[in-house]
Formats: structure tokens, C-alpha cells, sequence
């Protein structure tokens, strides 16, 4: 490579010279003395663009600072990008673009004066030949094409995110891209347009024709609508799938964390009724306890007094016959109460008699009377009370007994929520419910277009033989008619020539991931196989038949992306050198090391130019690559900071 | 003409089955293709007259 004038590099020559093992071209730099724009520098020669200038450099003229400080007023500078590589049947073949700049006279800007880019090849008898416009694009062509150079020249980032941004429709299209399938396309599509265009001619000289034609043209745009349709759904539902497998991976053996908390909730809520319940038994229990307090502690004086009063109504002292306080007031004043007559001693002494047989005054025995009910009450209640306090006690044994349960419940779903990660669980449990809902309402979805495209392709072939008839009625449009039928046929042809070939480099792509995979894998034991399905998604298989691509390390991650693109290589037929800026910098330093083996390997068959920052060429691969190194370079900023060299170490 | 490329043909003249005009039809087309053809439009209707008027005769 040659680079002149362009951005950091003022005047660089490299020869990339290749091992005796190894095709492995290193450099390194720090960050910011040019390595991404070297990727730039290619890009800009083969394309004329540079897809990965930094934000500082988009602000910086393309022209070099030190040539534009150091140039004249009327000078014309040339930035120039020359890449000399090996074309077809390993022939030379030089790209070269140069564009001249006019420099603004403060120096800080420029503006394009004249650009040319050709590509040298050699005649039959080794002399140069200059190639430019059409022919020398189509050279690029034939060494890397535009639409599929990021496979070849890139940033390790695109590694890393490969299978997390790429879909099974955008693998298609880079299938398609890569396989020259856009040759059938573009066939395809050419021939569709002339057929119409015959249609419209034959339509000019059929009445009915336009109308037929329309209503076709309409049908036709339904059909494709519906086709895409169908894909977007198709994308979509593969996505979730995909997803939810993802899902199932990380979600195996852990519960269903929401309805765990959903149960948890609920045995909180019942631990707060139980306590309550409790509590209120307790307070009816110490009702219970005042209540018999009194009857309780005084049961035996009760128990005798009930026994006197019963002696008593034996005794025939209650109720009282006789009214003490009467007699007694009659021997004060001897009067008889009922004849008046004055009392005499034999009646007096009959009355003392009578006195002396009399124990209890009428008062004595109407209260003893008036307790007896009330006694007897207490007394029943002291009977009942041990059943109530047994049951009140059984209750509450009940209802302490659920306490425990609950509580022990309680605990086990605390220490069940505690070993996971509960936020992401959930986060996980509730994306794959969404997840779900999403792809069924799709596949629904699909069932009705899937219907619908049916009676579409139905309708298109109803007004395809109604407009061939149509055709045909017309002498003059027959031979359209003809060309148009023709036209039809090869389209027909090709369409299922691209269907084929897009199934077969499928396979093939999927075989060439495959043995590229396990060929540079460290794990021999855990993964299975490497799967392309007929949507075009990618799977990794471990040997537990289990999808692993969401899982699965960084390390793992890119050199599958690194495989499926190294197959994508070898089945597209372009083995032009790859590019990779930043290769190992989102990998772990242990990882480093398999990686920068996998490099090596790679570097056997074809060229790999690796752009590393100092940082990342750790000691781990560091002890990897230097000794298979075919070539190491240091990229370096001059001291002024205007230009950058590029040293071999 | 690169592997797949020859590969693409030989798919699209098994495809074309037994008709022979098709066949270089196709063939025509696709080296059309192959070389990025600018009056596309032109070279594809002289192709269409030729065959399809032999694939009538």
C-alpha cells in the first residue's frame, strides 16, 4: 500500500510481505495516531468513501496537515491511495485514486479540484494496462464487491454484535449479496418490467386490455405487499422464537419468580389476619377470666352457702312460719295483736317458748331467700366455664398452629426469592410473556395473510390467462403477446433458480461455519453444531441439543461471527485479505489468547491485517502472535503531532 | 466467470429444461449481467426479439 497526503499520513509505503507460515500483518498503535483511518484509506481508495471516520476526523480536511501547512499558495496537493493486490488467477492488479485539493489560504479547509481512480492491470505481455470509470469499479468487483466489504474490511465491534443485530432476512440478503444471486434478482426484475411493458403496448390495441391490466398490476402489488407482509411476520416470529429460546435457556430451574412473590404476598396477608385472629381470642379469653373471677375464687363459700340455705329448706326454717320481730315486740308490749287483750304469764312463757324454737329472724331468711337464685347462677356458671376455656384454648391452638405454617411457608419462599437474581428473573419472566402474546397474535396474523396471498396468486392467475387471451384476440399483439409469454417463462426460470440456490448456499454456508467453527473452537466438548435454518437464522447447538447463541461469551460469540463470515468467504468465491480494526478489545485478557490462535490459524489460508491498540495487544497474545507475526508495524505520531509513520518492528 | 456465477448457469439451463433458445437466453442475460451493462434496456429487447421469435418457430 501507498498513502500520500491522506489524513494523518503524509508519505507511507508498506510492503506486506508474507511469512513462511503465515500471511499475519500486525500494527499497533495508540488511540488516535491513525489506525482507523488506515481501514479509511482502503475504504477510500476501492469506494471513495470512508465509513468509519471518527468525529474528530469528519472535522479535519481529508489533505494532510503538514502538507497543507507546508504547501504553497498555488499548489495543487494530491491525496493518493494505491493498494496493490492479486486479481484474478492470481494476477497483479494495482487500485489507485487520487483526488487534488485547492487549500484555503487560513489553511484549515480545502476543496476538491480533481479526482481519478484507476485499477492497472497487466496484458498478455506484462505490460500495464489503465482501467478506469465502469471497468475499473468492475475490477473492485471482482476483489471485494461494495455491498459485501464490511465482511472483509471491519471493526471488531461488528464481531461482537454480529448475532445480536443481524436477523435471518438480513443473513438472506447478505447471502444474496455475496452469492451474486443479485445477478437473478436483477434479471428477474428486468424482465418483469419489459413484460409489462409489452402488456401496456398489446393493451393500446385491446380495449379491455388496460382494465385487465391494471386490475393485474394491482393484484401483483397485493401479492408482493402480502409476500413482505408474510416476511416481516416471518422475521418477527423467528425473532421471538429465538428470543424465548434464549429466554428458556437462562429461565431453566428457576420458578416462576412473579407468582413465587404473588404467593408471598398472600401468606404475608394471612400471617397479619392470623396474628390478628389471636390477638382477639386472647382479649376473649381474658373477658371469659373477669367475668368468672369472682364465682371462681369464691366458689367454696358459694358452694356453703347454697348448702346452708338448701339445710335450712330441709330443716323447714325457710320459708319462716313464724314472724320473730312480732313476737318479740309482743312480750315488750303484752297486748295480743289480734284480740287486744292483755297478755297473762302462761301466755307470755308460751311465747318465749315459742322464741326459743326460732333460728332466724324473717329478715335473715328473706335475704337468704332472695340469694338462693343469684348463688345458684355463679354456681352454673363455674360449671360451664372449663368446656368454654377448652374451647376458647383448642381455637387458639388452631389458629397458632396456621401462624407457624404460614411463617415457615413464609420463610422457605423469603429464601427461594433470595437465590435468584428476583429484578432480572422477573425482568426475563415477564419479556418472554410478552414475547409469547407478540408471536401468537403474529402467527395469527400469518394464518390470515397466508390466506390472503393465497386468493391473491389465485386472482393474478385468473387475470394472467384473461390478459393472455386478451393478447391473443389481437393479430398485431401477438407477437407482443409472444414476448410477453417468453418473458414469463425465463422469469419463471429464474425465480426458481434463485430459490435453489439460495437453499443450497444455505447449506453450503451452513457446512462452511461448521467445519470453520470446530476447526478453531478451544472447547471440543460443548458445543454440537452450528445450525442455519430456512428463515436463515443461526443457532449454536450444544451437545444437549440446546439453542446457546444468547449465552454463550464474548470469545464464542465472535469467532462464530468470525466463522460464519470466514463461510461466507470461502462459498461467495472472493478470498480477498481481511481487515479487522480493534480485533480483540472487547474480549477478556484470558480469552485473548484462543483468539489470537484462531487468528494464526486464519492467517495459513488468507492474509489478515490486524489493527491492535497497545492496550489490547496484552501480554497474552502478545506471546501468541509475535513469533507467527509475518510482519509487525508501529503506527507513530510524529513529534509535531501533523503526520503519523508506520515503523516495522 | 467465477465458481458461483458458473454455478448460477448451470441451474438456470437445467431449469430451462430441454428448450435450447431458452437456454442461451438465459445465458445472454446473465453474461448481460455480469458485465454491469448500461443500455440494459436495449440489449435485453434484441435479446427477447431473437428468442422468443425462435421459440416460436
Amino acid at each position: 500500500m501507498k498513502i500520500q497526503n491522506y489524513r494523518q499520513y503524509h508519505d507511507i509505503d508498506i510492503n506486506f510481505s508474507k511469512g513462511s507460515q503465515t500471511d499475519l500483518q500486525i500494527f499497533i498503535g495508540k488511540n488516535g495516531v491513525g489506525k482507523t483511518n488506515f481501514l479509511n484509506a482502503i475504504n477510500w481508495c476501492l469506494y471513495g468513501d470512508e465509513p468509519h471516520l471518527s468525529a474528530e476526523s469528519d472535522r479535519q480536511p481529508i489533505v494532510n496537515k503538514q502538507t497543507r501547512l507546508e504547501s504553497s499558495n498555488d499548489e495543487i496537493p494530491t491525496v493518493l491511495v494505491e493498494i496493490h493486490a492479486r486479481g484474478k488467477k492470481n494476477n497483479p492488479i494495482i487500485f489507485k485514486r487520487e483526488k487534488s485539493y485547492t487549500i484555503s489560504s487560513d489553511r484549515k479547509s480545502v476543496h476538491e479540484h480533481q479526482t481519478k481512480f484507476v485499477a492497472i492491470v497487466k496484458d498478455k505481455k506484462n505490460n500495464d494496462v489503465f482501467k478506469e470509470g465502469e471497468d475499473a469499479i468492475s475490477l473492485v468487483k471482482q476483489f471485494v464487491p461494495e455491498s459485501i466489504r464490511e465482511y472483509f474490511f471491519f471493526d471488531g465491534e461488528r464481531l461482537e454484535n454480529y448475532f445480536k443485530t443481524v436477523t435471518g432476512v438480513k443473513i438472506q440478503q447478505e447471502m444474496m449479496d455475496i452469492s451474486q444471486i443479485g445477478l437473478l434478482q436483477s434479471m428477474s426484475e428486468r424482465l418483469e418490467k419489459l413484460t409489462k411493458e409489452y402488456s401496456k403496448e398489446a393493451g393500446r390495441l385491446n380495449p379491455d386490455f388496460d382494465k385487465i391490466r391494471s386490475d393485474l398490476d394491482s393484484e401483483n402489488t397485493r401479492v408482493i405487499q402480502l409476500g413482505n407482509e408474510l416476511t416481516d411476520l416471518d422475521t418477527q416470529i423467528e425473532s421471538a422464537k429465538r428470543r424465548l429460546g434464549e429466554i428458556e435457556v437462562e429461565l431453566k430451574g428457576i420458578p416462576d419468580v412473579e407468582s413465587l412473590e404473588i404467593d408471598r404476598d398472600g401468606i404475608k396477608n394471612q400471617i397479619t389476619k392470623k396474628t390478628g385472629l389471636i390477638e382477639a381470642k386472647k382479649i376473649e379469653k381474658n373477658d371469659l377470666l373477669y367475668k368468672h373471677g369472682i364465682s371462681l375464687l369464691l366458689k367454696d363459700p358459694l358452694s356453703n352457702t347454697v348448702k346452708i340455705i338448701k339445710e335450712k329448706h330441709d330443716n323447714g326454717d325457710l320459708p319462716p312460719t313464724d314472724d320473730k320481730d312480732l313476737l318479740l315486740s309482743t312480750l315488750d308490749n303484752p297486748i295480743c295483736k289480734v284480740c287486744g287483750s292483755e297478755l297473762n304469764d302462761k301466755s307470755r312463757e308460751y311465747i318465749k317458748n315459742i322464741l326459743q324454737t326460732i333460728s332466724l329472724s324473717s329478715k335473715v331468711a328473706h335475704e337468704l331467700q332472695s340469694m338462693e337464685p343469684w348463688l345458684d347462677r355463679y354456681l352454673d356458671q363455674n360449671t360451664n366455664y372449663p368446656k368454654i376455656i377448652k374451647q376458647l384454648n383448642y381455637e387458639m391452638k388452631l389458629i397458632d398452629d396456621e401462624l407457624v405454617s404460614f411463617n415457615a411457608k413464609k420463610i422457605e419462599l423469603d429464601q427461594k426469592l433470595e437465590s435468584f437474581n428476583v429484578d432480572k428473573v422477573r425482568k426475563l419472566q415477564r419479556e418472554r410473556v410478552s414475547l409469547e402474546n407478540a408471536k401468537e397474535t403474529n402467527l395469527r396474523r400469518q394464518g390470515r395473510a397466508q390466506t390472503d396471498l393465497e386468493t391473491a396468486k389465485k386472482r393474478v392467475e385468473g387475470l394472467q390467462i384473461q390478459l393472455d387471451k386478451a393478447e391473443i384476440e389481437d393479430d398485431r399483439s401477438k407477437n407482443l403477446a409472444n414476448k410477453s409469454k417468453f418473458c414469463n417463462e425465463a422469469i419463471q426460470i429464474v425465480t426458481k433458480t434463485k430459490i435453489q440456490l439460495l437453499d443450497k448456499i444455505r447449506q453450503d454456508i451452513e457446512d462452511e461455519t461448521n467445519k470453520k467453527f470446530f476447526e478453531l473452537i478451544w472447547k471440543k466438548k460443548t458445543f454440537k453444531c452450528v445450525k442455519i435454518d430456512p428463515n436463515y437464522n443461526v443457532s449454536l447447538i450444544s451437545v444437549d441439543d440446546i439453542p446457546m447463541l444468547g449465552s454463550v461469551g464474548k470469545a464464542e460469540n465472535e469467532l462464530l461471527a468470525l466463522a460464519f463470515m470466514l463461510a461466507l468467504h470461502t462459498v461467495s468465491g472472493f478470498d480477498s485479505p481481511i481487515l479487522i480494526d480493534t480485533p480483540v478489545a472487547r474480549i477478556s485478557d484470558e480469552q485473548r489468547e484462543n483468539f489470537g490462535k484462531i487468528l494464526i490459524e486464519i492467517s495459513k489460508e488468507k492474509q489478515i491485517i490486524l489493527l491492535f491498540t497497545n492496550d489490547e495487544y496484552s501480554d497474552n497474545i502478545k506471546k501468541i502472535i509475535n513469533p507467527m507475526a509475518s510482519n509487525r508495524y508501529a503506527i507513530e505520531m510524529a513529534r509535531d503531532e501533523m503526520s503519523t509513520d508506520i515503523k516495522v518492528v | 466467470m467465477d465458481g458461483s456465477s458458473n454455478q448460477i448457469l448451470k441451474l438456470l439451463q437445467k431449469n430451462s429444461g430441454k428448450k435450447k433458445q431458452m437456454q442461451d437466453f438465459l445465458e445472454n442475460l446473465l453474461d448481460l449481467e455480469m458485465e454491469c451493462p448500461g443500455w440494459w434496456n436495449e440489449k435485453y429487447k434484441a435479446l427477447i426479439e431473437k428468442y422468443s421469435i425462435m421459440e416460436v418457430r
